[in-house]
């Protein structure tokens, strides 16, 4: 190959999806497994400018999976909040945790088998708001990881904490 | 002198001449210093999450030194590789000055250093790896200042598992510019001129990386292989405070055999011990 031909591309593939750059795929005989198929349980509870949550998941897959249900102190799966288009709550951190998440050694993972059917909790959060933020609508990212892969779940619900739109993978 | 020393983050215990832990909130030092917390106001992925405010400070006053050395480290062309021993060289900066220094402070130049090393050498890791050819190839012919952000802002290489990046867009590009070998002030930090000859431990490093890479690969292919991770001696291994947890993000790719940790290094250049070492892990595993 030469040197014209390369890019920025194996950045993408190495660091987000967990997924196979092809020239890995080319190497192995066997096609990669499909991804788990997970369902997102979300628990969603507002205390004036707190919003908690917590995200359990099913591996509704006949196989058992392996899940990331911590990092060191903090939760094994990532969650986002926001409010409006881009405005991001602040998560609210131990100190403990905020050492962890600032540290690019990282918290080291904890992996944990969820069989067939069985659910898992692979974190809870709490964010802050402001006043003015409290009747706005607030949508939920989540990632999680699974074997070797990357699932990620949305919630989107009103400012009072009920849901708006169904959790969907 | 820094296999062992480099691998397990020594810096993590070192504090610089502000009196800031090197590595920061990785450091068990972090506890006793001031530090300013703010959401990120970078208008990408890392847009709201927690940003150390103080090491950006820090960062900002040492900045034109910082990008001078890289520039110099880096040389006029540099290949990828070439980049990748840059930041290698800003990554074990800190515990060699503390070491020839009897615990001597470690410069503000060479902790701002070893943080934009840290992150630059996790992502030339990921590069190198990707692909058999990279390490030969000019870093500039991959893409602009531009393209490389995106890659890693759409890629999360700035907020990774949670870890926020502080340096600003315009900090990252710049740097990649003198990682690139492109025009302006090339001078290594005169603390880090003290410290040279720079190859000798310079190469011990880059060595101590790619030894992890292999060894973490192994690891993966035997869990891939049904081997979970177990109890006892092994298990331990398996989780030890020894494998340096921010390389695993270049063993996201499924599959990759251990034997890629060769790429780290143009090919055939992959010092002999590597080679050695590779080999023997899995003996040492069955053992």
């Amino acid at each position: 190959m030469s040197a014209r031909a390369l890019g920025f591309a194996g950045l993408l593939l190495g660091s987000s999806a967990f997924g196979a750059a092809p020239s890995e795929v080319a190497s192995i005989p066997e096609a990669a497994p499909a991804a788990p198929q997970l369902a997102p349980r979300w628990s969603v509870e507002v205390d004036g400018d707190r919003v908690l949550v917590s995200l359990h998941v099913r591996n509704l897959d006949d196989a058992a999976v392996d899940v990331m249900v911590a990092r060191g102190t903090l939760p094994g799966a990532n969650v986002s909040a926001r409010v409006g288009v881009d405005t991001f709550l602040e998560p609210v951190l131990s100190r403990e945790a905020r050492v962890q998440t600032f540290s690019r050694m990282g918290p080291m993972p904890r992996y944990a088998v969820a069989g067939a059917g069985e659910e898992l909790l692979v974190g809870t959060w709490e964010f802050a708001r402001t006043k003015e933020q409290r009747a706005e609508p607030i949508t939920l990212e989540a990632s999680v990881w699974a074997g070797l892969d990357r699932v990620t779940f949305e919630w989107t619900g009103s400012g009072d904490g009920s849901p708006v739109v169904a959790a969907s993978s | 002198m820094i296999g062992g020393a480099f691998v397990t983050f020594a810096a993590s215990s070192l504090l610089d001449e502000d009196g800031r832990p090197v590595a920061e909130v990785g450091s068990p030092l972090y506890e006793g210093v001031a530090t300013e917390i703010v959401a990120c106001p970078y208008h990408d992925a890392r847009r709201g999450l927690p940003m150390n405010r103080s090491a950006l400070r820090q960062l900002g006053a040492a900045w034109p030194s910082v990008v001078a050395t890289a520039r110099a480290l880096a040389g006029p062309s540099p290949t990828v590789h070439a980049a990748w021993c840059a930041a290698v060289v800003g990554l074990a900066a800190p515990v060699v000055w503390s070491h020839q220094r009897g615990g001597a402070p470690v410069p503000r130049a060479l902790s701002a250093s070893f943080k934009t090393s840290l992150g630059m050498s996790q992502v030339l890791t990921a590069l190198l790896l990707s692909d058999a050819a990279m390490a030969g190839a000019p870093l500039g012919s991959l893409g602009s200042r531009d393209d490389f952000f995106a890659v890693l802002d759409q890629g999360r290489w700035l907020v990774g598992q949670d870890q926020v990046c502080a340096g600003t867009p315009g900090q990252i590009g710049e740097l990649f510019d003198a990682l690139c070998g492109a025009d302006g002030d090339a001078a290594l930090d005169p603390a880090l001129r003290s410290l040279a000859p720079l190859a000798p431990w310079r190469d011990e490093a880059a060595l101590a990386i790619a030894r992890s890479v292999g060894w973490l690969a192994t690891l993966a292919a035997r869990r891939r292989g049904g081997v979970r991770a177990p109890g006892g001696a092994r298990g331990a291994a398996w989780l030890s405070g020894d494998v340096p947890p921010w390389l695993r993000a270049v063993l996201a790719v499924p599959n990759r055999p251990p034997e890629h940790a060769l790429r780290l290094y143009p090919a055939g250049e992959a010092p002999a011990a590597l080679v050695a070492f590779l080999t023997a892990v899995p003996e040492q595993l069955d053992a």
